[in-house]
């Protein structure tokens, strides 16, 4: 798949979602958001980004089982792909690239 | 720790898209280690980021609704304006003051119930976003053009100041009669047309 242009906050939840692993979901991913940069995260915000990387083919997601702690309403587990791990990586370093040349 | 139940239900009333359950789900699990004002902000950015994300996708049906929206309540306006000289009257002491609460309850309210019903009878699927919309539209339909009229005046003559003054303050019972009043109506249509269904 072609390399695209991904926003700031998606390429922070494809990150996020990356180091992660198997249990990421919302809540664990605005925290990992938080705690990288201090900034507080809409929940909303995560998932919106969450379909946005899913309809681009970086992430897959899926429904977990209700439990009673959460109201018994089910968790929204997501997966970064293969796809979406070329993409951080090549980003990473599109980033790395603009900011040698800036200081440069 | 149980979450505010009045929060919740703004939440799967009034949210939108297919993340509504999800989210409520997350927030239940973190109410109990965080301020109950994080779980309200929460609620706002989830129901407001849905129906952003709900009108950017379905603009054109957003645009009828609001056409809609906007002719069901001209003519309740209408209807209700005429009605009002015949039933308020014998309540209260001619004339009619707009500015008394059972005034703006009937010329605001019922119009603005009726359109909100209007467009979750003819657009079921977003009745929470499109109604939200078309409040948003109808409140600054109702308070700008007079808004702008005494700001220009009252900055070419300062004997326009107490008017200005007056009708600002008087601005948040309005909002908050079209809001909730557009709102109450696109819950009962609905409602209603989930029964005749």
């Amino acid at each position: 798949m072609a390399w695209q242009p991904i926003g700031q906050f998606e390429l922070l939840v494809l990150l996020a979602t990356m180091q992660l692993g198997e249990g990421a979901y919302g809540v664990s991913i605005a925290r990992a958001i938080e705690d990288a940069g201090g900034q507080p995260t809409a929940l909303a915000s995560v998932y919106r980004a969450l379909q946005r990387l899913e309809a681009k083919g970086l992430v897959c997601t899926r429904l977990g089982e209700p439990t009673p702690e959460r109201g018994g309403r089910a968790k929204r587990f997501a997966e970064i792909t293969a796809a979406g791990r070329r993409q951080a990586v090549q980003t990473q370093r599109a980033l790395q690239r603009l900011g040698l040349a800036h200081q440069t | 720790m149980r979450p505010p139940r009045l929060a919740t239900w703004l939440l799967l009333t009034f949210g939108s898209g297919p993340d509504v359950e999800v989210i409520a789900g997350d927030l239940s699990e973190q109410y109990a280690e965080r301020p109950r004002s994080w779980y309200w902000r929460q609620v706002a950015y989830a129901i407001v980021i849905g129906a952003v994300q709900h009108l950017r996708q379905h603009w054109a049906l957003a645009l009828r609704a609001i056409w809609i929206g906007s002719a069901v309540m001209g003519i309740a306006s209408v209807v209700t304006a005429n009605l009002a000289y015949w039933i308020l009257p014998p309540v209260l002491p001619a004339p009619i003051s707009p500015s008394s609460f059972p005034v703006l309850l009937l010329l605001l309210g019922v119009p603005a119930m009726a359109a909100g019903a209007a467009i979750a009878r003819l657009h079921r699927p977003h009745a929470a976003p499109f109604a939200m919309a078309f409040a948003m539209i109808a409140v600054q339909f109702e308070l700008l053009p007079r808004l702008v009229f005494l700001i220009r005046n009252s900055i070419q003559h300062e004997r326009f100041l107490p008017y200005l003054r007056g009708y600002v303050a008087g601005m948040p019972p309005v909002i908050a009669i079209v809001v909730t009043g557009v709102l109450l109506g696109a819950l009962c249509g609905r409602a209603t047309f989930a029964r005749v269904r």
